[in-house]
């Protein structure tokens, strides 16, 4: 029944809506009818026209407000208004289009950047892992004094395996394989892990099964296949199960294929699973762990546990396990790893220039607010109410800010990717791909912005008295003091801003300048590096010597090249075959208790092609045979570590597990400290044996068989790249090459990821300089536009140039040293979450602070200079005349 | 909205339904024919009207369309609708109610 009421209803509204025209006509015409009929009426009773057409006006009781009133009953004058408003808007916007552009770029900047690495923190760090449960999923890692995260023996892990607070642990560690047979060879990246893993991620093989127990105790030759390998090398054949490929020279049976969407999070994408290798030996790191937590027990609870049993440990293995800690961290945020703190420095860095730029375009709407104070006067005067002009002015930015929502959103998508681009540079990101529920969210946050920086405008408006406003219009005199102070804020606040993140860069600046000079120890320049992984085929000692002497022969005549070396522990990697061993003519510490260096088995140019000097004794040389004296050269922090004030040379130290009784090593020489493992890590004690002296030889389980070629050449190394390779290849046309690069290269990558947090920054730093120079620019302007009159007075009055630009470029240094006095503060707390990115410099470093200070003074004079030097060719003729 | 101050809330209403629940008229006829039955007591001023009609409209009890009136002119009729019949009903019984009780009210004898 109500049902046909409404049908009317509605219809009416929607004529009202979308035929306004015609209904207006119509509201016209129903008028103008009834005023005929009236005056036919008077006219017939005898009044001259004219007399009836003023008596049906007067009849009409005021026929404007009448048809208003009509209108009103519509209900839909707030659309009405609405449309209005946009017309309005539109029209005032295009008359001003460098307000509205500058407007929407620099809201589409700050939106535009917070939406790029939310999307990238959102994939991230916030977005599960595909696992059951993956919540409950761990990464385990050891600790050590100087490192957050290093890798654990193999007998460690069994320890931590005990722990009651997991359901289950797995081991793993990340190598890459040289894939040989049914094709080119290539280079891939596989996972070696413990029978758990799978089972401990909650999921299982596509198909086949995963690899036993037993299998991995008896170190079968048995590999799971990623799906994408599964498709590309067997056609996604199910016949592939029982197969063999070859990795590194050696024969796997396929026994399963992974699932099509498999990722381990920790490493990427692996192409091929197999088992890891279980050595006894407490001090030799190799491997790290993930595991899955009781159900209801927390990663605190865990940690706890975990503290506990490292704490025995140490106790039990005071040498393998000194000063080793055990870290659980959720696997989720080891996933991001490296990549968290530069990420939500990022993000807050991105926050800081959308504050900015929301601050400027408040700033700049309040400007234009001022400017069109006269003409909203002059609308209040004619009957505008205030909340009509509010609505109108907040229409405006609500236009801006759509415009520019719409812009930013497409620039984070776009911005994402460049920045995912820039940051897997470096880390291992997962894929990165937009969320449209969060540029929904963006979208939002954008038109909120947008809204908040048209409100103070709007406000002014709405509160403005006619009286005052017309009257300030008119004189072109000092304007509210509100709306001035307001402003200051806002300007501070944007300096102050500008300057943490100044002084964040700036730090980032000086770190990576420190880590760029510290002594590495070698000589880097002309260094050609490449990774030789060693087939089963060359296990035997003898074989493995006659064989690589050869490559080095081969490698030598070539034309370019000065000195061919090669060892076992290629550098910057952040690796490291540590060893334990104990000293002779020393307490036996006992069993699983021997001191732990890094070995390294180098062939006799080794030094040379390094570049690094010998500090003490002998070189390697040709005397140095399998059967002769065991040799060794240590570097000068072992030196000084064992044998502190004692001459090294002539001591000698055995492997602990070494089942040769009398397998002692002679100490000869004594290398200078290199940073081998990155430029931020400090030198650690380093063994270098003579690769043919193959010291493992009766250790019980010896390490995988490996060279890393060193090669420093005369030439450009560039132009070697192809030769080397090649040169390998005609000695054994199956060795896989990996990783050949110019160690200069190496090491910049090692840098990477500062770098590109350090530009990103900078970017950020640079982007909210110049907006923050264009507050105050703009400040400073207004301030002189208003105080012309004044100006003019004091210029008449007899003040100098330099007294009148003094008095304008004060009022810009007062708000630029107000502004870096609040940076200072906010600074000293905020770039302490740098720190982990700092290097040989602290968060709080005052020489970096002052600098910055100094420098973004500068430039705010700088920009308040321009103003002032426009203030000082104020005529005071022409300025007086205008009061 | 104004009213004529002579006029109880809401009469307008239901004068003007019960008007048009006679005939269809357009405005100008409603405004004689109001003049015409009251006898020129109830004064409603000619511009008031659009707005009471408007509102009527507005709330679905009339309806409007434009036809041709006897002497060749376009003009805007409004008639009842069925839900406006409904609402005269009401406010005829609500009037009813409300003026005897007024009257019973006015001829109580003073003491």
């Amino acid at each position: 029944m109500i049902g046909w009421r409404w049908v009317y209803r509605v219809r009416l509204r929607l004529r009202s809506v979308f035929l306004r025209e015609q209904v207006e006509r119509e509201l016209d015409e129903e008028f103008r009818f009834h005023l005929e009929q009236r005056i036919e009426q008077e006219i017939a009773r005898g009044l001259t026209p004219a007399q009836a057409r003023s008596a049906a006006l007067r009849a009409m009781d005021g026929i404007l407000q009448k048809k208003e009133e009509c209108r009103d009953l519509r209900r839909v004058n707030l659309v009405d208004a609405l449309l209005q408003d946009l017309r309005y808007a539109s029209r005032s916007l295009r008359q001003n289009p460098i307000f509205a552009a500058v407007t929407v770029l620099t809201l589409t900047l700050g939106m535009g950047a917070t939406m790029a690495i939310l999307t990238i923190v959102n994939s991230v760090l916030l977005r599960p892992l595909p696992f059951p449960a993956a919540g409950r999923l761990v990464a385990l890692s050891a600790t050590t004094e100087t490192r957050p995260k290093d890798s654990t023996s193999f007998p460690d892990f069994h320890d931590w395996q005990q722990a009651r607070s997991f359901s289950g642990a797995a081991a793993w560690r990340r190598d890459q394989f040289t894939l040989t047979g049914g094709g080119p060879p290539e280079s891939v990246t596989g996972l070696r892990a413990s029978y758990e893993l799978l089972r401990v991620l909650g999921i299982g093989p596509a198909i086949g099964r995963s690899f036993e127990q037993r299998e991995q105790q008896h170190k079968s030759p048995v590999a799971l296949i990623s799906h994408a390998l599964w498709m590309r090398r067997f056609g996604g054949d199910a016949g592939a199960l029982g197969q063999t490929i070859v990795l590194n020279g050696d024969d796997y049976a396929v026994i399963g294929v992974l699932p099509r969407d498999f990722r381990f999070p920790l490493t990427g994408d692996p192409a091929v699973l197999v088992p890891i290798t279980e050595s006894p030996d407490r001090s030799r790191g190799y491997l790290f762990a993930i595991a899955r937590l009781q159900p209801g027990v927390r990663i605190a609870a865990a940690q706890r546990e975990l503290d506990g049993i490292a704490a025995r440990l140490q106790q039990a293995f005071p040498y393998s396990n000194r000063g080793r800690g055990i870290r659980a961290v959720a696997l989720q945020d080891a996933a991001a790893g490296d990549v968290r703190v530069p990420l939500l420095i990022l993000m807050s860095a991105a926050v800081f220039v959308m504050l900015i730029g929301c601050a400027n375009v408040g700033n700049l709407m309040l400007a234009r607010g001022i400017a069109r104070r006269s003409e909203f006067a002059l609308r209040t005067a004619l009957g505008a109410g205030a909340a009509r002009l509010a609505s109108q002015l907040l229409t405006e930015s609500a236009v801006l800010a759509t415009a520019a929502a719409l812009v930013g959103s497409a620039s984070a998508v776009w911005g994402s990717g460049l920045l995912a681009g820039a940051l897997a540079q470096r880390f291992a990101l997962p894929v990165i791909t937009p969320d449209w529920r969060l540029l929904a969210i963006g979208l939002t946050l954008t038109m909120v912005c947008g809204l908040l920086c048209g409100l103070p405008p709007a406000l002014t408006a709405a509160r403005s008295r006619i009286g005052d406003a017309l009257r300030e219009a008119t004189r072109g005199a000092s304007s509210g003091r509100t709306d001035h102070g307001f402003r200051n804020v806002l300007v501070v606040g944007e300096v102050a801003l500008t300057f943490v993140l100044l002084a964040g860069a700036g730090l980032m600046i000086k770190s990576l300048a420190r880590l760029e000079q510290t002594e590495l120890g070698l000589d880097p320049r002309h260094v050609v590096t490449a990774d030789l992984p060693l087939s089963k085929r060359y296990a035997d000692p003898q074989r493995r010597a006659a064989f690589l002497r050869q490559i080095l022969d081969s490698l030598g005549a070539l034309p370019g090249i000065d000195q061919a070396a090669l060892h076992t522990d290629p550098p910057f990697l952040g690796g490291g075959a540590r060893e334990t061993f104990h000293l002779e003519n020393r307490a036996d510490p006992g069993p699983q208790q021997g001191h732990v260096a890094a070995f390294d088995l180098v062939s006799d140019g080794y030094f040379r092609a390094m570049g690094i000097p010998l500090l003490r004794g002998r070189n390697f040389d040709q005397g140095d045979i399998a059967t002769g004296v065991p040799v060794a050269i240590v570097n000068a922090a072992m030196a000084q570590q064992l044998w502190p004030g004692e001459d090294p040379l002539g001591k000698r130290i055995r492997l602990y597990y070494d089942r040769d009784p009398g397998h002692w090593i002679s100490i000869v020489g004594v290398a200078a400290d290199v940073r081998y493992y990155g430029r931020d890590l400090d030198p650690v004690a380093q063994v270098f044996i003579p690769y043919r002296q193959d010291p493992y030889r009766s250790l019980p389980y010896p390490p995988a068989p490996f060279a890393s070629l060193v090669l420093r050449t005369a030439a450009d190394p560039a132009s070697l790249t192809a030769a080397i390779p090649a040169k390998i290849w005609t000695v054994d046309s199956d060795q896989p090459v990996q990783h050949l690069q110019t160690m200069e290269q190496a090491l910049s990558d090692s840098l990477a990821g500062r770098r590109v947090c350090l530009l990103l920054l900078s970017y950020f730093a640079a982007i909210a300089l110049a907006m923050a120079v264009a507050g105050i620019y703009g400040l400073v302007s207004y301030s002189v536009a208003r105080r012309t009159p004044e100006l003019g007075i004091r210029a008449a009055l007899g003040a100098g140039t330099w007294q009148i630009a003094a008095l304008v470029v004060r009022e810009g240094a007062l708000l630029t040293s107000l502004g870096i006095a609040i940076g200072v503060a906010g600074g000293l707390l905020l770039t302490r979450v740098l720190a982990a990115l700092l290097y040989g410099i602290t968060p709080t470093d005052p020489v970096t602070f002052v600098e910055t200070a100094a420098f973004f003074f500068g430039v705010g004079l700088i920009a308040a200079s321009i103003p002032a030097q426009r203030a000082t060719r104020i005529d005071p003729a022409v300025s007086l005349r205008r009061e | 909205m104004s009213k004529p101050s002579d006029l109880v809330q809401g009469t307008l209403d239901l004068l003007l339904l019960k008007i048009l629940a006679l005939e269809p008229l357009h405005a100008w006829a409603v405004s004689q024919r109001l003049k015409q039955v009251s006898g020129d007591v109830l004064q409603v001023s000619d511009g008031s009207l659009y707005p009471a009609l408007h509102k009527l409209e507005q709330e679905g009890w009339i309806t409007s369309e434009w036809k041709v009136t006897e002497n060749g002119r376009q003009a805007k009729f409004y008639r009842l609708t069925r839900p406006g019949r409904r609402a005269l009903e009401r406010e005829a019984a609500n009037w009813e109610r409300l003026s005897g009780a007024i009257t019973r009210v006015v001829r109580l004898n003073e003491v």
